[in-house]
């Protein structure tokens, strides 16, 4: 982490004031839907839940919304695709049982 | 970055891949392992548990209050990470200081919390290889899941504490706070999957 030559490191383009307010409605969001799910305990409501919240953290927390958008899509078709494959290879095992 | 993209040739090297950085880069590659590896310790426990005719239900063997703070806990300090990653690009190192110490004391109080249901979990009879609930296999999962987690976590902890202490001495870069911070909401998104399909269905 002491390597400081990055393009992101880049000082041009730092805000004056950071903004936190996007991040502590994002946390509100979250707590409320980790809410719902815990006292509904409806598969309806968790499934949706734990993708929306998957969702806004990757986006918002971890910036992926402001990157290229060529690089989203590099990382979640990897992690798709790669998951679907693992999935998959499951189903024959389950034949076997 | 726009400028070195036009003077040079794209063979020349110099170019960053997604004009990022390469520490940036590296630990998304990883993330994407990270992810492929819970998604297989999920895929094999839904797969177990589908198959069987004695899962335990989970709300009968674990403190569902309990877990959601612990939740509301380690959701809180991603929260306070996302924070010090805007103070670091705002060279605003008080802000950094700050942020990544709260969401260290998160961190500890999540493996904190989690080292309690462990404690309560083996003290009640579960083991790796049976349990007084039902299908061995949930003793299993229960460890091997909450267990790399809670491991993440303590590393996170650690990347965390060296964050901290740059910050305090004025030490540490944008750059590395945001690969941090990238590792932490990783480790928070891989939680929220767990605590789902784990502990709620």
């Amino acid at each position: 982490m002491t390597n400081d030559t990055g393009p992101t490191s880049a000082p041009s383009t730092a805000p004056a004031t950071p903004h936190y307010g996007v991040y502590f409605r994002i946390w509100g969001v979250l707590l409320v839907i980790t809410l719902l799910m815990v006292l509904t305990h409806n598969p309806a409501i968790l499934l949706p839940g734990m993708a929306a919240k998957a969702t806004l953290i990757a986006l918002w927390f971890m910036h992926l919304k402001d990157e290229r958008k060529d690089f989203i899509f590099y990382i979640a078709s990897s992690i798709v695709i790669l998951s679907l494959i693992l999935f998959a290879l499951m189903v024959p095992d389950g034949k076997a049982m | 970055m726009t400028t070195m993209a036009t003077t040079e040739s794209r063979w020349t090297g110099g170019l960053s891949p997604f004009g990022m950085s390469w520490q940036k880069l590296m630990m998304w590659w990883f993330i994407v392992t990270d992810a492929l590896l819970f998604a297989g310790f999920l895929g094999g426990y839904g797969f177990s548990r589908l198959g069987s005719a004695n899962w335990p239900a989970p709300s009968k063997v674990f403190s569902m209050p309990f877990l959601t703070v612990m939740t509301f806990v380690l959701i809180s300090s991603s929260a306070t990470m996302a924070c010090a990653v805007a103070a670091a690009k705002a060279r605003d190192r008080a802000a950094v200081a700050r942020f990544t110490a709260l969401t260290l004391l998160g961190g500890v109080i999540f493996l904190s919390m989690q080292a309690w249901e462990w404690a309560h979990f083996i003290g009640d009879g579960g083991r790796p290889a049976g349990n007084p609930w039902g299908d061995a296999r949930f003793g299993s999962y229960f460890f091997l899941v909450t267990g790399f987690h809670g491991t993440h976590v303590l590393l996170g902890v650690v990347i965390l504490l060296i964050v901290a202490l740059r910050a305090r001495k004025d030490r540490y870069t944008d750059n590395g706070v945001e690969v941090a911070g990238l590792y932490w909401h990783f480790v928070d998104l891989v939680w929220v999957f767990i605590f789902g399909c784990f502990y709620l269905i």
